[in-house]
């Protein structure tokens, strides 16, 4: 009956959910995005699709942009927030700056960098998925990451988080 | 360089770890929207939060409501005590120092082109004790409102009237007369307002002064109830809200009865999710849930959906906010066995346009700020889906569109591609569940059409339609999608919805 669409679902849907709510800051936002981006899988078919999760990813990052002006009220709470004030010593603090941190990132970066290092996505693959030229897309990320460095608590969040 | 990329590869890998780590409310496959929609092949449940997004959309014709012949007494307004004011009072001047009265929080309206308004509790100064004072304390309390007051998307036309170029703010006077608010406004020399905002203001002055209870039209006057001209415009009509809501049709008062199974008992509807779309749009999802086995999925009761102006019986705290002008009703008839019917619980929503919101075991009971058109939707015979409002734009009594949403650009043909297909989908209740489409260029030719079929005709139940579009590859520029129903007597389109696009 569900044609497999469970077994797809019940296996993307966690880390879609958590790569657009990394993107996004907005749990709403991305619930909506990622049901919409199933929603369009589905009507596309499931034989259609090389790389479902991949491919979910896209189009999901997609509605979740479409839909950003309700994100950027809690863009701004975060921005105000600014580096924590206790020296970071608890991981789960770090975590929540990191992902703070991103949200400054401009759109496309914060989508690379989540492709590449949560999705694994190839260079390659993330070129002609996003369609970005194949020559920027490792600039494009060492760009972001040296920007999250730069919003001063990165480096130490590294390290907290590696712990 | 090596380092460097190490480097990166570490940042990359906690941050990995940090989105890993995050724990959002996760939604259970049997409640997702493909396995809601699998049972049904297509159903549209969530396409319409597209509408986000308004301000970026083309200014398609707000309503001409400005020029609309006088509005029929609005249905059943009261005329409450509290709400009495002698037609000779003097009318309220607005020089009341603000210092002198305690601020605390009204609800007062925003607006946007082309949409309804988005309503918000705002700080207001000035004296609250009668209802006059209070029309007008809200009304000039709304010329300064704090930025971090106005909703996100949204403008606030008093306070752009005060800031024109030259003007000296506006001053505003308030008379109240039954349920009609007279407003005297006594704009100085040189001031003006201009499109798209002269619109907006007459919406936003309409809601805000008909939040009060009891008052539910207004009327615009210049000093000492000359009539008023703003920008080439005259305003000499009494509006109510439904004159400047921006919806061409509105929901009709009265009952639908939708059947359902009617043998099985205890089974009631419960409500499983609620969303409120860009402040214009509210959906509701029920499902059928058995109580006597342990509130088991179960096909629904027959159930009516019933729609009146507030006719004062909703109670009310002015501390808890004003009651609702409208009341939607959705009414499970239950086939009762044993114990069933649990008090109700009132829960303060306050996003516009549902204000409240009424449940028991037997239904629900929604607050509303305005007659805004609603629909109802059976995807299968266990879930109802029923929406109030939405962009009105896409909004007709028998054609709701959900994609294209307007002004979207629809992406180009493939190189080498004949023709641009796109998807038009929608709701419909139309006869014999034929739903006609056309598009056409800025020039009003029509460079294509045909027509598709809804899942339900005109049954009380709306159909849902979803089909491609294809228009030739090298067109380009502002197009019209216009969606209808053909009437069955002479073909002609019938509530017909219009939605603007851009091709690149």
């Amino acid at each position: 009956m569900t044609d497999g669409w469970r077994e797809l679902y019940e296996s993307e849907y966690p880390r879609l959910l958590r790569a657009l709510l990394a993107i996004g800051g907005d749990q709403d936002a991305a619930e909506d995005a990622v049901q919409e981006a199933f929603v369009k899988a589905h009507r596309a078919g499931l034989d259609r699709l090389q790389r479902p999760g991949a491919w979910l990813l896209v189009v999901g990052t997609r509605e979740l942009f479409r839909h950003r002006r309700r994100g950027r009220v809690e863009d701004a709470k975060w921005a105000e927030r600014g580096p924590a004030q206790t020296p970071g010593t608890d991981a789960i603090v770090d975590r929540a700056d990191l992902l703070a941190a991103l949200r400054q990132l401009p759109d496309r970066q914060r989508t690379v960098v989540v492709a590449r290092y949560y999705y694994g996505l190839s260079y390659d693959e993330i070129s002609r998925l996003f369609s970005i030229k194949s020559g920027t897309v490792g600039a494009t990320l060492h760009q972001a990451i040296e920007r999250l460095r730069q919003i001063q608590i990165a480096g130490r969040l590294a390290r907290g988080a590696m712990r | 360089m090596t380092n460097e990329r190490d480097d990166d590869e570490v940042l990359g890998r906690a941050l990995a770890r940090a989105i890993e780590t995050q724990a959002p409310n996760e939604t259970l496959y049997e409640r997702s929207r493909i396995a809601v929609r699998q049972l049904r092949g297509g159903f549209p449940l969530a396409q319409f939060a597209g509408a986000a997004g308004a301000l970026l959309m083309i200014a398609l014709a707000f309503g001409a409501w400005l020029t609309r012949p006088l509005a029929s007494e609005p249905v059943a307004a009261p005329t409450t005590a509290t709400a009495t004011a002698a037609a000779t009072e003097p009318v309220a001047a607005t020089a009341v120092p603000a210092s002198e009265a305690p601020s605390q929080r009204m609800w007062a309206y925003f607006t946007r082109e082309g949409l309804p308004p988005i309503g918000a509790f705002i700080t207001v100064h000035g004296p609250t004790d009668t209802p006059d004072h209070r029309v007008l304390t809200l009304l000039s309390s709304l010329g300064s409102v704090a930025r971090s007051d106005t909703p996100a998307g949204t403008t606030n036309p008093l306070s752009q009237a005060g800031a024109y170029p030259g003007g000296s703010a506006l001053s505003v006077g308030v008379r109240l007369t039954g349920d009609l608010a007279t407003i005297e406004i006594d704009a100085p020399k040189g001031w003006g307002i201009r499109d798209p905002y002269t619109k907006q203001l007459v919406q936003q002055m309409v809601y805000t002064a008909t939040e009060e209870p009891g008052v539910h039209r207004v009327q615009l006057t210049g000093q000492s109830g000359t009539t008023l001209k703003i920008d080439q415009l005259v305003f000499n009509k009494i509006l109510a809200r439904d004159d400047v809501s921006g919806y061409t049709t509105l929901a009709a008062v009265g009952s639908t009865d939708f059947p359902g199974d009617a043998k099985t008992p205890s089974v009631t509807g419960d409500l499983v999710s609620r969303d409120i779309v860009d402040g214009s749009l509210v959906r509701l999802t029920f499902v059928g849930s058995d109580r006597a086995h342990n509130a088991a999925k179960a096909d629904l009761p027959p159930f009516t959906i019933s729609f009146r102006a507030n006719d004062g019986s909703v109670p009310h705290n002015r501390a808890d906010g004003p009651p609702p002008a409208y009341l939607l009703d959705i009414a499970f008839h239950v086939n009762v066995q044993g114990e069933f019917g649990a008090v109700g619980h009132v829960e303060r929503v306050d996003r516009s346009p549902l204000r409240l919101m009424t449940s028991s075991d037997a239904g629900y009971d929604l607050g509303l700020d305005d007659a805004r058109p609603w629909r109802a939707y059976m995807p299968d015979t266990q879930h109802l889906v029923v929406e109030i409002g939405g962009d009105p734009r896409l909004i007709s009594d028998r054609i709701a569109v959900y994609m294209p949403t307007p002004a979207e650009t629809l992406i180009p043909a493939p190189p080498g591609a004949v023709s641009r297909i796109f998807e038009l989908s929608g709701g419909a209740r139309v006869f014999e569940a034929n739903v006609v489409w056309r598009v056409k260029d800025n020039s009003q030719r029509v460079i294509a059409q045909g027509h598709t079929t809804a899942s339900l005709g005109t049954s009380a139940v709306w159909g849902s339609f979803d089909t491609e579009v294809a228009i030739p590859a090298a067109t380009r520029g502002s197009l019209t999608i216009e969606v209808y129903e053909a009437s069955p007597k002479d073909g002609s389109a019938q509530g017909l919805v219009a939605i603007p696009v851009t091709v690149r």
